[in-house]
């Protein structure tokens, strides 16, 4: 009866539905229609014809040669519904500048990149006549590069341990050049970062259930709200009414991850993998997770229930930022400034633990990640069943 | 009537306020039992105490013989709340709050039916009985909130403060509703800071103040206890001072205090009205109304503790 009233209480909590359920699908919409949809209605513009040219050489420019050359072999660079069709530049041979000078005066190409090895610079030269899309790419390639490059660099540098953090989390504003230089899941499909948006979102809808957790505690504890008075002076034991009240949002938690899963693959075509089993536990103890967590912004924090529905609203919506929900290269700058952030931030480890989850041959990280959480976890429950044991309260 | 709740020596203490101080009283099976005192008199804590929610720091507290424990369920499933703040789930309709609340107490689903719908029929919210309490007025909510502890019919009932911010109609249903509870034999421990409410309704007062027992008794007794026992308005003009001396010089007068067209004595138990009426004629004032205020257990609470129990 009390399983089933919960139930009932809590789908009917707009707050909830809306947070958990309506707000992340909304999201992934706008991701899909922000990343995606220009990408796939750019698909018929011509790859654009380029030539490089090194005056210096150094690890630079061969790997700029190496980026430009997997970009011009491209043929399709598909993840889920994301990327192009086509490469989007071809490679034209040029021996020196003056000869690529004179291949863009003839039309025959339309940008010159000019590689100065020594001093990792590039210097883009393209004809009058080129068009937008010609100085996008362009401009684009290489300032991706530069960036990517500067990013592993350090990473390789200062924390070479962490440099697949930092692969996993580069953002670029060319699709067919981050499949190529981001992991490449074990099934060999390509893993593109936008993923990192969505796997981001899935995470924080379960992370809103920590309001689910404050929630909780204030239906049953009789010095928080009238409702827990009444159930603390009722012949029900207090341990009964806990686990009704915490398992029905909690079950009702994890079947919206699950939906929210299978809609952002079959609608939004963002690859899950197929490793069921470890989707479920991921599923269970992220939500355990955050209504733990919940449980105990209900007990310790201050203020009525909106004061600590607000408060854990915003602890949530700052690790979700920090996980890269809104700049997907946070994690990766952080990693280079101050890793311990993504070390313990819940949300950055759990999209880690998804990333690895769907892209990778192993699932060490992926354990490991979870294993994080779930410590995390059983501390919360801990603390928060050690405080809702007490039936007496010092005040009301 | 045997003593079905006793209370001996509570303290209760909150860093250094001393909310309840060394507070004694007993409730009589099937009585109604009026707990009286302004706001922050330690009233609500004294009932939150005695449902075993707050911890005390001396005194003892026992229910039908038994000493009263967070873990006495047998205890708890006598007893019915009603908060002073209206507890249900907005989420739930008020059929489903009361179930709700009625299935801590009740399990058997078809008793449970039964029990809810005669808690909707007693408070009269049959037909709002699928509405959300948002959907519901501020007297329609009380009603609500006291269904949901009283569904289960239990032996013993709280009310605290259950007409704070209702409308007379609500009120007086309200009062109607727990006179009827007390005739199906539940004993009503009532507070309030409204004397109205406690003079109709309890058979016996208790007075706190400052977390102790100011006085106990029948309102009556109560009023008894006190000098003044009637306040004497009367509509004159033109008394001479030498003349307000006279019905001040009156035997068991208190007080008295004249404006111009009002008169206002405070007198003790005795003829008084006849006697200031007889001085008035004598001197051929011509007087337009005259009342006769009996005291309230405002002017009990009053003379006791020298302030008023009303405070808002």
């Amino acid at each position: 009866m009390m399983f089933t009233y919960y139930l009932r209480k809590t789908l009917r909590d707009k707050g909830f539905v809306f947070w958990s359920l309506a707000f992340p699908l909304l999201l992934m919409l706008c991701f899909n229609v922000t990343f995606m949809g220009p990408a796939k209605g750019e698909v018929d513009f011509d790859p654009v014809k380029s030539s490089v040219i090194v005056e210096s050489e150094s690890a630079f420019s061969e790997e700029f040669v190496t980026v430009l050359t997997n970009l011009a072999d491209a043929e399709t660079v598909k993840s889920g519904n994301m990327g192009y069709n086509h490469a989007i530049v071809e490679l034209v041979d040029s021996a020196s500048l003056e000869e690529a000078e004179k291949k863009i005066l003839d039309k025959e190409i339309e940008v010159i990149y000019l590689v100065d090895g020594e001093n990792e610079n590039i210097e883009v030269k393209v004809g009058d006549g080129a068009n937008m899309t010609t100085l996008m790419v362009a401009r684009s390639v290489v300032e991706s590069y530069r960036r990517n490059y500067m990013i592993m660099k350090d990473a390789a540098m200062t924390a070479p341990d962490k440099i697949e953090i930092v692969l996993a989390s580069i953002s670029e504003s060319v699709p067919v050049m981050k499949a190529k230089t981001t992991y490449l899941g074990d099934d060999g499909s390509s893993a593109n970062v936008y993923m990192w948006y969505f796997y981001s979102t899935i995470v924080m809808g379960m992370f809103f259930n920590v309001t689910s957790g404050i929630h909780t505690v204030f239906d049953i504890q009789g010095n928080l709200s009238g409702s827990g008075m009444r159930t603390s002076v009722s012949p029900t034991k207090k341990s009964k009414i806990l686990l009704s009240a915490f398992f029905a949002r909690y079950a009702l938690a994890c079947v919206i991850t699950f939906f929210e899963l299978f809609a952002m693959n079959k609608f939004f075509n963002i690859p899950v993998g197929n490793r069921l089993f470890e989707i479920i536990v991921f599923v269970l103890i992220g939500n355990l997770f955050s209504m733990s967590l919940g449980c105990c912004f209900g007990l310790f924090a201050k203020g009525d229930e909106n004061a600590r529905d607000n408060k854990a609203t915003a602890a949530i919506m700052l690790s979700v930022f920090l996980s890269g929900e809104m700049i997907v290269q946070l994690p990766g700058l952080l990693e280079k400034s101050c890793p311990i952030v993504n070390q313990i931030n819940p949300a950055t480890i759990m999209n880690f633990a998804f990333y690895r989850l769907v892209n990778y041959p192993t699932l060490n990280g992926f354990w490991m990640n979870l294993v994080k959480i779930f410590v995390a976890t059983l501390v919360f429950l801990t603390v928060s069943i050690m405080k809702l044991r007490r039936e007496k309260y010092a005040a009301l | 009537m045997s003593e079905i709740i006793k209370v001996d020596g509570l303290v209760k203490r909150y860093k250094e306020l001393i909310a309840v101080d060394n507070f004694s009283m007993s409730v009589n099976e099937g009585e109604i039992l009026g707990l009286l005192g302004p706001n922050g008199s330690g009233k609500s804590t004294t009932i939150n105490c005695i449902l075993s929610l707050l911890e005390f720091d001396k005194g003892t507290i026992t229910i039908m013989g038994k000493e009263m424990s967070p873990k006495a369920y047998d205890l708890k499933s006598k007893i019915g709340v009603v908060p002073q703040e209206v507890s249900v789930f907005e989420e739930l309709t008020v059929y489903e709050n009361i179930d709700f609340f009625c299935g801590l107490y009740i399990k058997d689903k078809d008793e449970r039916k039964k029990k809810v719908q005669e808690a909707i029929d007693f408070v009269g919210l049959n037909e709002f009985k699928k509405f959300r309490p948002k959907k519901l007025s501020g007297g329609l909510k009380r009603r609500l909130n006291i269904a949901c502890g009283i569904a289960h019919n239990p032996k013993i009932i709280f009310f605290d403060e259950p007409t704070v911010a209702v409308d007379p109609q609500s009120r007086n249903k309200i009062l109607e509703g727990i006179e009827e509870l007390r005739k199906q034999g539940a004993t009503i421990i009532y507070t309030s800071h409204y004397m109205e409410e406690v003079e109709q309704l309890a058979d016996r007062v208790i007075i706190i103040d400052k977390g102790q027992l100011i006085a106990e008794g029948s309102v009556d007794k109560l009023k008894s206890m006190i000098k003044k026992s009637e306040m004497i308005k009367i509509s004159v003009k033109g008394i001479t001072d030498e003349d307000l001396e006279k019905i001040k010089n009156l035997e068991n007068i208190f007080s008295v205090d004249y404006d111009g067209k009002h008169l206002k004595v405070e007198a003790g138990k005795g003829n008084n009205v006849v006697e200031v009426i007889k001085v008035l004629e004598e001197k051929g004032y011509k007087m337009k109304n005259v009342y006769s205020e009996q005291p309230t257990l405002n002017d009990v609470f009053l003379e006791l503790t020298g302030k008023e129990l009303r405070d808002d």
